[in-house]
């Protein structure tokens, strides 16, 4: 066969391979070059670098960026060091830290809070500092700040500053003066017009719970400083406390973060416990009503919080720790210690400056202001706990949070108690063990090389069939289109193609503190295989499993049913207000759907929430839609709901369309009742137009991880999860167990596939 | 069923006797066993000034006529004449703007479809397409929530009618065309209505098939006889099939009555142009003193003077000379006139030849306008027996006539008639 004049022509002019070359070669200079050119644009400074991480933002960035050039300016310093700080978000910094500094690419210095410094020195992140380089003597630091810093005796960092917390109280609703003592806030309870509460806090939050804690004698950890007296005696009892307050009326019914902040400042709590970033507005504010005052007594004592100390590491592989230490100690000494007092009103770290700030009392009320929060900080501090910075620590908060919350909700005490203990027991499981890699490597050699090769036929059938032949006679051959093609492809490949390998691989591994061990199916079998006596409990594969497979259910057969009747009955007049209808539908979708999930969370309030006004008469006002499962899975469902059925609408709005009218015609005369028209003709006319949707709708329901986590945040107790939330939460919010989440990930990915396979079969059987 | 039962039975002698012949056996059957209750069983239909209205556009007007009961009328007219629209508002698919439409004494404009006692055909004969043909027949008593046993000796008595036997469990899509308007039929008959109303039942069927089932549709009316409203825009078929014609253009009537009426006293232009196969020609002329001449022709009519379109049909066009010439040619020498022929068209029986007159001021339908002969518009035609129109050339002069008698004259603005030809006096 002779080749046509037109084969084998190559495309010619703009759209040339030779163009598309030169065009990519232009942009990848650019990249490669924009580095150097910028740098070189801009001198850098002489002497040695030292380079600081912090996450700070706003005044706080100010201040220390202030202090920072201050520092670099002065004499002693240029020329020798000088010091360049970069912000690092705060979510991503111990996970940038924890993979620069071993690698030697990370900071010489950097400021975090102290609760992670056991997580850190774990992962030998953080350098030994001496103490006698310490700006201040050891003796001269007040209350306990230096224990935060310390593992084993050992410091390993320069304390900055603290926080604590403290009672912010309503001079209207109190005013014989702050509370003295919890019982004083309890008998308040029923003595406050409706709405009011005695005192309010973030209920829910192991951290603000722990002024309760510490005051019944709790501790988080035993004598040892290893294992877990969190809910043990006496500090147990302190869990039950919320609950009993809540129906007695001296907690609000829904005591998050956001809603105790509001209910205060519109001047409705008479205390509110909180810390010193937070500074009352609105209501409260502009009538000048609040005050600050110190924690009130726990059990006739006085009481105090877990406190956070901010100070300033060195990393492990610091280049130049003597100029870091330099740096570090100029931060934390008298200097920034008098501009974070100053301009921050943070607390000072050094028992002078305390006595300086007794001695001059300041004339202006913002000073004062200023002042008393420093003091009720400290009293925080010298009757509390700085927060234990073992890196088992992370691992508390989750179990503290089921606690209160089944506490709040009234849950069986008792069996969430059992719960808690349960999941902190986990933490001590036996460490992984390494799993020979070889036959999973031969195996996945041999699943690699039938791939590629079932690929290779598959080109080559297609590259000879009709569409490609064509193409190639009309001149467009693959060379020539490879350099537009490649950016596109490299893309792909990397955004969607290597994470999913990347992803399934990670399932066969363990990520603790930075490290993988292969562990082969090991996390599938702990996933398919848990102990018979947790399978059906809240957190475990197959409830997740569960809940997902009936939130979908439910969700699509409401899409469906409420879409087709929705467009039945848009059908008469969608001629005549096409647009409108239009306009109705799109708003839905586009709005990002994360965003109408945090809208209908804020109308499920508890207390202003749009649904719990509207059902008022039925005595819903302060409902709290997401103490059971029915009912946060309810609100979840309606979110969806309201998200998914326009989908299906215009779905069966368009199908409705191809339906001739002459055998609807032919129905209505034959007698058949507007239900037997729909079920007879109608019906089988949408359902090849409604199948495809369902399943389409089916998929992006299982994984609808948006109105779960928004919505419900999995409440009660992690009960309204889905896999995909399940997932998430495994990753980020349990301790970092990525293999694991890997892991699940693979089985829904493993669940859909089937579940695709199985409804293309029903799709290719219909008649 | 042999050939000679089916043939005696249909008194047709074509392929259609099977189709129709198990048709007329059971309906025959059917008689029977309901002769005495069917005479009662069907109203006449009474029109009386109805008009639709569509927004601003108006569809029908002042439609009034009245049928007898069990008369088989045909509404015809040219596309979007309003035809489809009436049959459509009897049936109750369409409300009713203005005027009432009774069945016998009942006033149906208020009256759900389910309930006029209406049963329809439609055009794409509107089979359930996702049930088999035992369950669309079966579908108007299933609605009804008869009992099964009902359900399934209403359907078996209606398959034996039209012979869909074999085709019960069949699907819609696997039917042929002739098939599934027999089902679509059956569907009707199911359900015992008191009108029958067919939507051009037989414009999706070919040619050869519609021919014959036309005739067969006629017969089965016979025997039901029932009251039956028939759509058509093939003016054959209305010939064909109806007792009675209605005559629709643009949304008015233009005439009811016979075919035989239709056909020899047009009431206007329109239906004389639109009734009869080849178009009567409408000439337009002048006349003085008792005689009508365009251009060459001319012919001695009893009208006053002054302007008038002549109509004259191909069968009245005399040929006095040559092949095929008529006999009394030199008696009637004073009307004859010249003409050329300008096409031959030797369509089997008979041959027509297509006839250029000079001067002739001949009319095509739409126009108002005269068109002059000779530019492609309608041509004065006469007929030849099939053989003779051999033997003419374009070209040929040739001698011809006008029969007087059969001529009809049309008022050059209205229209109407305004002479009816003598010999349609019956």
């Amino acid at each position: 066969m002779t080749t046509a004049p037109w084969e084998g022509q190559k495309a010619q002019g703009v759209l040339s391979a030779r163009t598309g070359w030169i065009v990519l070669a232009a942009v990848l200079l650019v990249v490669v070059l924009f580095r150097p050119v910028a740098q070189m644009l801009e001198p850098t400074p002489e002497g040695v670098k030292v380079i600081l991480w912090h996450s700070q933002r706003g005044e706080e960035r100010d201040t220390l960026e202030a202090l920072l050039r201050q520092f670099n300016a002065d004499p002693r310093n240029v020329g020798r060091v000088y010091v360049e700080p970069l912000g690092v978000p705060d979510a991503a910094f111990k996970d940038k830290l924890m993979r620069n500094i071993p690698r030697g690419s990370g900071p010489d210095l950097f400021v975090r809070p102290h609760n992670e410094l056991g997580e850190l020195y774990a992962e030998h992140v953080v350098g030994e500092v001496p103490r006698d380089e310490l700006p201040f003597d050891a003796g001269q630091y007040v209350g306990k700040l230096l224990d935060g810093f310390s593992i084993e005796g050992r410091l390993y960092g320069y304390p900055l500053t603290y926080k604590g917390l403290f009672l912010f109280w309503n001079k209207r609703l109190l005013p014989g003066g702050p509370p003295r003592d919890i019982e004083d806030l309890k008998r308040l309870a029923g003595h406050l017009p409706a709405g009011s509460f005695p005192i309010v806090y973030d209920a829910t939050s192991l951290y603000f719970h722990s002024p309760f804690l510490i005051g019944a004698g709790g501790t988080v950890f035993g004598r040892d400083g290893r294992s877990f007296a969190l809910f043990d005696d006496p500090g147990v009892g302190s869990f039950r406390w919320p609950g009993e307050w809540k129906r007695d009326g001296v907690l609000p019914p829904e005591p998050n973060y956001n809603e105790m902040v509001r209910l205060f400042q519109a001047g409705q709590a008479a205390a509110i416990i909180c810390g010193p970033w937070y500074t009352p507005s609105g209501p409260v504010d502009e009538a000048h009503e609040w005050d600050v005052a110190p924690l009130p007594n726990v059990m006739g004592r006085p009481t105090g919080s877990f406190i956070t100390v901010e100070g300033v590491y060195l990393s492990a592989r610091s280049k130049h720790p003597r100029e870091a230490m330099q740096v570090a100690a100029f931060l934390a000494g008298p200097v920034g210690e008098a501009a974070r007092l100053q301009k921050l009103s943070l607390p000072p770290v050094s028992v002078s400056a305390y006595a300086r700030m007794d001695a001059n009392p300041p004339s202006d009320e913002a000073g004062r202001r200023r002042n008393d929060i420093v003091r009720v900080q400290r009293a925080a501090l010298e009757h509390g706990q700085v927060t234990p910075n073992s890196e088992r620590m992370a691992s508390v908060w989750t179990p503290a949070m089921d606690l209160l919350q089944a506490s709040l909700a009234g849950r069986s005490f008792e069996k969430a108690l059992d719960d808690a203990r349960y999941t902190l027991a986990r933490v001590d499981e036996v460490r992984p063990t390494n799993v020979d890699w070889r036959p999973y490597g031969a195996v996945l050699v041999v699943l690699l090389m039938l791939g590629t090769w079932q690929l290779v036929v598959r080109v080559r059938r297609g590259s000879a069939a009709g569409e490609a032949a064509r193409a190639r006679l009309t001149g467009f051959d693959t060379k020539s289109a490879l350099p537009y093609l490649l950016p596109g492809l490299l893309a792909v490949a990397v955004l969607v193609f290597i994470p999913l390998v990347v992803g399934a691989g990670m399932s066969l591994y363990e990520h603790e503190h930075g490290s993988f061990t292969f562990v082969g199916f090991d996390n599938f079998r702990k996933i398919l295989l848990p102990p018979i006596s947790r399978l059906l409990q809240a957190r475990s594969f197959y409830f997740a499993l569960g809940v997902t497979v009936l939130w979908t259910v439910t969700n699509v057969v409401l899409h469906v049913a409420i879409g087709v009747v929705a467009a039945l009955l848009l059908r008469p007049s969608w001629n005549r207000l096409r647009t409108p209808y239009r306009i109705l539908l799109i708003l839905p979708w586009a709005i990002p759907n994360y965003i109408t999930a945090l809208m209908w969370k804020g109308m499920f309030n508890a207390q202003v929430g749009a649904i719990n006004v509207l059902l008022a008469p039925f005595g819903f006002t302060g409902f709290n839609w997401f103490d059971r499962f029915h009912t946060a899975f309810t609100a979840n469902l309606v979110t969806n709901t309201w998200l998914g059925f326009p989908f299906m609408m215009v779905v069966t709005l368009g199908a409705l369309q191809s339906i001739p009218s002459e055998v609807e015609e032919a129905a209505v005369l034959d007698g058949a009742s507007r239900w037997q028209r729909f079920r007879h003709v109608i019906l089988p006319y949408i359902r090849p137009a409604l199948l495809p949707s369902v399943i389409l709708g089916s998929v992006w329901t299982f994984n609808m991880f948006n109105v779960i986590y928004l919505v419900s945040g999995g409440e009660p107790g992690s009960q309204t999860d889905i896999l995909i939330s399940e997932a998430y939460r495994w990753a980020f919010e349990r301790g970092q167990r990525f293999g694991y989440a890997a892991a699940y990930s693979v089985l829904i990915f493993l669940f859909l596939l089937l579940y695709s396979r199985f409804t293309s079969r029903l799709q290719r059987a219909e008649p | 069923m042999g050939i000679d039962r089916a043939r005696r039975l249909t008194g047709l002698h074509n392929r259609g006797c099977f189709l129709m012949a198990p048709m007329i056996l059971a309906v025959q059957h059917r008689d029977q066993v309901t002769e005495h209750s069917q005479a009662l069983m069907t109203p006449g239909l009474t029109f009386d000034r109805v008009g639709k209205r569509y927004d601003q556009t108006v569809v029908l007007s002042d439609v009034t006529f009245t049928t007898q009961p069990g008369e088989f009328v045909v509404l015809v007219g040219p596309s979007g004449c309003g035809k489809s629209t009436l049959l459509r508002m009897v049936a109750g698919l369409e409300t009713i703007s203005e005027g009432t439409i009774k069945a016998g004494d009942r006033v149906l404009n208020d009256v759900p479809p389910q309930e006029r006692g209406v049963g329809m055909v439609f055009q794409s004969y509107a089979l359930y397409p996702h049930m088999t043909v035992r369950e669309n027949l079966a579908f108007p008593l299933y609605v009804k929530k008869a009992s099964v046993a009902d359900q399934q000796r209403a359907v078996q008595e209606v398959a034996d009618i039209l012979g869909l036997g074999p085709l019960l469990d069949r699907y819609p899509k696997q039917l042929s065309g002739g098939q599934r308007q027999r089902v679509a039929i059956g569907r009707c008959l199911v359900r015992k209505p008191e009108i029958y109303c067919f939507d051009e039942p037989l414009s999706n069927l070919d040619a050869a098939l519609r021919a014959q089932i036309r005739v067969d549709i006629k017969a089965l009316q016979r025997k039901l006889n029932k009251t039956t409203l028939y759509v058509t825009h093939d003016q054959v078929e209305a010939m064909t099939l109806a007792d009675r014609i209605v005559v629709l253009n643009r949304g008015v009537v233009q005439q009811v009555g016979t075919p035989k009426d239709l056909y020899t006293q047009p009431a206007n232009r329109f239906v004389a142009r639109f009734i009869g196969t080849p178009s009567m020609s409408l000439i337009r002329g002048v006349v003085a003193g008792g005689r009508f001449s365009s251009g060459a022709l001319h012919v001695a009519v009893d009208l006053p003077d002054g302007e008038v379109v002549l109509g004259v049909r191909v069968e009245d066009v005399l040929v006095l000379s040559g092949p095929g010439a008529t006999a009394d040619a030199a008696s009637q020498a004073a009307d004859a006139f010249q003409a050329r022929v300008a096409a031959v068209e030797p369509v089997g029986e008979s041959g027509y030849l297509h006839l250029e007159v000079e001067g002739l001021q001949i009319e095509s339908d739409e126009a108002r306008a005269p068109g002059k002969a000779g530019d492609g518009s309608d041509r004065l035609m006469a007929s030849v027996p099939g053989h003779a129109a051999f033997s003419y050339c374009v070209g040929d002069g040739i001698t011809l006539r006008l029969r007087p008698e059969r001529c009809h004259a049309f008022d050059v603005s209205s229209g109407r008639s305004v002479r009816r030809s003598a010999g349609g006096q019956a």
